[in-house]
């Protein structure tokens, strides 16, 4: 039951992990690396709303709204661990005026190889990591570059109905999932129209955030 | 006073049976006052003729067959109408028999025929009936005889020539059977009249209202089984209880939901709560770290990003990212290192501890989060607790939940597979209720009506049993008197009345019927008369003469002064030698009666034999020494014997008249010469 899962914090902390080494890896491919924390933890985010398009397995839907973007404090200490083992390199730290500590991540020797065998290994990885590389090279060069706080657009974080320090909650119903909806009626649309719709339904989704933030 | 049926003559003709003489063609005799033999070997047709006598008077009807009369209605029976016709080759076409009879003063003469027993022609004191359907001359006969005899009815009337005066082979018996008894005693006795009709029609219809009851009673118990069956089974009881363990179910599964709902509620209110204490933890801490960042820089100048983000972790207490140890020591040991001016990885000493630099232990900000973070993990510790319970009433919750909802869902599932059969059933229960209540009223209605006919009956029953009880006590001296001269032993019967129900229900009440109850002597049992109420304690010969003998009291009794009739077959073939001469004795005092009984008939059937019972019945027994030894009576009050010059009249000479058997063709002259000796035994010193 998705409630167990959710209810024990750490549970998923393996796919977290191997999320992240495949999506910073891909990130550093496609020249975007380091990844600041707060890109991370929104590529984490959209991918797990993009997931079912790619035949990825979702993680959990549970998110605590609070701030200007989707963050998992668990995943934050695992990104860090990861840095400090070796699978990841922090290029360098934002030590910035907002109050928080901002590391960069960039993948390390350890995670270069993680990564190889995990893709070597495993379709669902395969699958993951084409995600990624849809969703990063249709985010980078866009708002993700400049503006990681999808906050306040984002149709399920950013929805009205659920109140700052509520949790966001669309993992146990699909149908409740706004992005999904979004996303599924634009890849469905550009099914009959473009050779990669997953593609282009990715990217135009990632143009509606761009335009709904720039328009903020 | 009743009057009995006084045979004067028989005529059969057409009959094969009885062809006749060249001189006088088929059966044509007269009966006289006193003895009337009827002389024959076996097969030329007593038996025949007395049912002929029988027949003419009764027409075709009879009693209700049977051993006993016991609980069957008092009416008559068709009797079958083809018995004369298929004892003769020519189907009796075209033989009739016509008798000439006495009731009180009027004298019947009928013709039947004996191929079916219509009446072809009845005249009543010389005067010629004249109508011509056998129907009609049947309800003229009857009702003319009925008021000759003084019967209430013409039912009445066969029952007494069935009962008393025919003493025939397929005789019924009376003083065994109590209800025939009960009957004939009150024809004979009781006030005539309306009583008589009153007394047979209600027991007819008691009998009619006990079968009725329980004919009903039976339906209304199967009806009752069929509705206890249809409320208990499908129709009633499994369905309500269903629906009633559905109700609950679902109820329960209602109420189940409700708790779910509110421990999902809890429970998510608790984790959002931890969520929410666990970013304020990481939002203190990294405030905490940027505050710590020019401390470390300036500690150690030459660290880089990452180092100082690492030594950081340690001073806001979430441990070593290296190793992962978030324990307290660690942590306490890195800040102690840091604190004597150590590195905390090489030990060595700081180059330049002189140099001012913000205590991170100093200001009050950094302690007061510092304070705050302990106080928000305290929270979060504490609200694991909870949780972990919640979830656990959840997951029992959810559990019971789904345990409820299966049982409900099979519940439903039971009921909609009864479902079809619910309407009907419960149609078909209601049916058999509303019949049950329309029978259990009918069943009602026909106690109310047997309670009614009840107390009308117990008047009845009474009054006869008075009535008789009166007359007892010259019948039983007159039985003691004939049974006498059958039986050696003490032979007596007492009036005791005899309580008996009508019908076989048990819950009713019994009325008085008048009853003799024999008792006598025997072997065994000397000193004594026992009473012998049921027929089996006698032996066969011992029952038929204590019942002729209880005939001839009745007879005797009932018709004092008048003429009566008593038809007999071979009453010898029961007795020995000594009570040969005994028991003609006493039907010849029987038969010849003075005064205004001097009319009385006696009419025997009798085999040719040396029995000595025809010489016997005619006042003639050879032998007067045995004579004289066997009896009681002093002769002198003895009838005086049929002179032979008359006997002939006495005498219906089959040997003559019947068609004659093989035994007969052959034998006729010894046969001849037995029945002259037996008619005429001073011709044969």
């Amino acid at each position: 039951m998705g409630d167990n899962i959710s209810s024990s914090p750490l549970s998923d902390a393996g796919i977290w992990k191997a999320w992240s080494i495949v999506c910073i890896a891909e990130a550093g491919r496609q020249g975007f690396a380091p990844l600041g924390a707060a890109q991370v933890h929104v590529l984490l985010y959209l991918a797990n709303t993009l997931a079912s398009f790619f035949e990825v397995t979702r993680v959990r839907g549970r998110v605590l709204k609070r701030g200007a973007y989707p963050f998992y404090p668990e995943v934050q200490r695992e990104l860090d661990r990861m840095a400090f083992s070796g699978a990841l390199l922090i290029d360098r730290v934002d030590f910035g005026p907002r109050g928080h500590l901002a590391p960069h991540y960039s993948i390390g020797p350890v995670g270069e190889q993680i990564c190889k065998s995990l893709l070597l290994h495993s379709e669902e990885a395969k699958r993951t990591s084409h995600l990624f590389a849809e969703l990063i090279g249709a985010c980078f060069g866009r708002f993700l570059e400049s503006d990681a706080a999808i906050g306040p657009i984002d149709a399920n974080y950013g929805n009205a109905d659920v109140l700052e320090g509520e949790v966001v909650d669309f993992s146990e119903w699909q149908d409740e999932n706004k992005n999904m909806q979004v996303a599924r009626y634009l890849i469905e649309h550009l099914q009959s129209l473009r050779p990669d719709p997953r593609r282009d339904g990715v990217r135009l989704y990632c143009d509606y955030l761009d335009k709904a933030l720039a328009l903020q | 006073m009743i009057n009995f049926p006084i045979y004067e003559r028989i005529t059969v003709s057409g009959y094969a049976l009885y062809p006749g003489t060249p001189e006088s063609v088929g059966l044509n005799h007269v009966f006289r006052p006193g003895v009337n033999v009827i002389v024959g070997i076996n097969g030329l047709g007593k038996t025949t003729l007395l049912n002929i006598l029988l027949r003419c008077l009764t027409g075709p009807t009879d009693v209700p067959q049977g051993e006993e009369l016991g609980e069957k209605k008092r009416r008559l029976l068709p009797a079958d109408r083809h018995w004369f016709r298929r004892r003769v080759p020519d189907d009796a076409v075209n033989a009739s028999a016509t008798a000439v009879f006495y009731v009180g003063e009027h004298l019947f003469e009928i013709k039947r025929s004996l191929a079916n027993l219509d009446i072809l022609s009845l005249s009543i004191d010389q005067q010629q009936v004249s109508l011509t359907k056998p129907q009609e001359l049947e309800a003229a006969y009857q009702s003319q005889l009925i008021a000759a005899s003084n019967l209430t009815s013409f039912d009445d009337f066969v029952f007494l020539l069935r009962y008393v005066v025919f003493f025939l082979e397929d005789r019924r018996s009376l003083v065994w059977d109590a209800s025939a008894q009960g009957d004939i005693l009150g024809i004979l006795f009781a006030e005539q009249a309306a009583n008589r009709r009153d007394y047979v029609e209600i027991f007819n219809e008691l009998l009619s209202k006990d079968s009725e009851y329980r004919n009903m009673q039976a339906v209304v118990n199967k009806r009752r089984v069929e509705y206890a069956k249809q409320s208990s089974t499908i129709a009633g009881g499994q369905i309500e209880m269903l629906t009633q363990q559905l109700d609950s179910a679902r109820d329960e599964v209602r109420q189940l939901g409700q708790r779910r709902g509110l421990l999902v509620d809890e429970r998510d209110s608790l984790r959002n709560q931890i969520e929410n204490r666990t970013r304020d933890i990481h939002d203190e801490r990294a405030s905490m770290a940027n505050e710590l960042n020019n401390f470390y820089e300036s500690f150690f100048p030459k660290l880089g990003d990452a180092g100082r983000y690492l030594l950081s972790h340690f001073d806001v207490e979430s441990g070593c990212l290296v190793c992962g140890n978030q324990s307290q020591e660690a942590i306490d040991r890195v800040n102690a290192k840091l604190t004597m001016n150590t590195c905390p990885v090489c030990e060595s000493p700081i180059e330049h501890p002189d140099n001012p630099s913000h205590d991170p232990h100093a200001g009050e900000a950094i302690e007061a989060k510092r304070r705050n973070i302990l106080k928000l993990e305290e929270q979060l510790q504490s609200m694991l607790g909870p949780l972990k319970k919640a979830d656990e009433d959840y997951a029992s919750t959810s559990a019971e939940y789904v345990a409820m909802t299966v049982k409900a869902a099979s519940l439903e599932q039971q009921l909609n597979a009864l479902g079809q059969s619910i309407p009907s059933a419960v149609e078909r229960r209601d049916r058999v209720e509303q019949q049950l209540t329309t029978f259990e009223g009918a069943l009602a209605q026909i106690e109310v009506e047997r309670i009614a006919l009840t107390e009308q009956f117990r008047g009845i029953a009474a009054a006869i049993d008075r009535e008789v009880r009166s007359v007892s006590a010259q019948i039983e001296p007159a039985f003691a008197r004939f049974i006498s001269g059958f039986l050696a032993e003490d032979c007596r019967i007492e009036y005791t009345a005899r309580q008996s129900r009508i019908g076989q229900r048990s819950a009713t009440e019994s009325f008085p019927f008048p009853h003799f109850i024999p008792a006598l002597t025997s072997g065994v049992n000397r000193n004594s008369a026992t009473p012998r109420e049921a027929g089996q304690s006698v032996s066969e010969s011992q029952k038929e003469f204590i019942d002729l003998a209880f005939r001839m009291a009745l007879l005797e009794v009932a018709a004092p002064n008048q003429p009566a009739m008593l038809v007999l077959e071979t009453p010898e073939a029961s007795l020995d030698s000594v009570f040969v001469p005994r028991a003609a004795d006493l039907l010849r005092r029987f038969a010849i009666r003075p005064g205004q009984g001097g009319n009385t008939r006696l009419i025997a059937s009798s085999n040719v034999n040396r029995e000595q019972m025809i010489p016997a019945l005619f006042g003639a027994y050879q032998d007067q020494r045995f004579h004289g030894q066997v009896m009681d009576e002093p002769s002198q009050t003895t009838p005086p014997p049929i002179p032979p010059e008359l006997r002939a009249n006495h005498v219906l000479d089959l040997l003559k008249i019947a068609a004659p058997t093989r035994a007969l063709e052959r034998f006729r002259v010894p046969y001849e010469d037995e029945r002259d000796r037996a008619i005429y035994p001073e011709q044969f010193p």
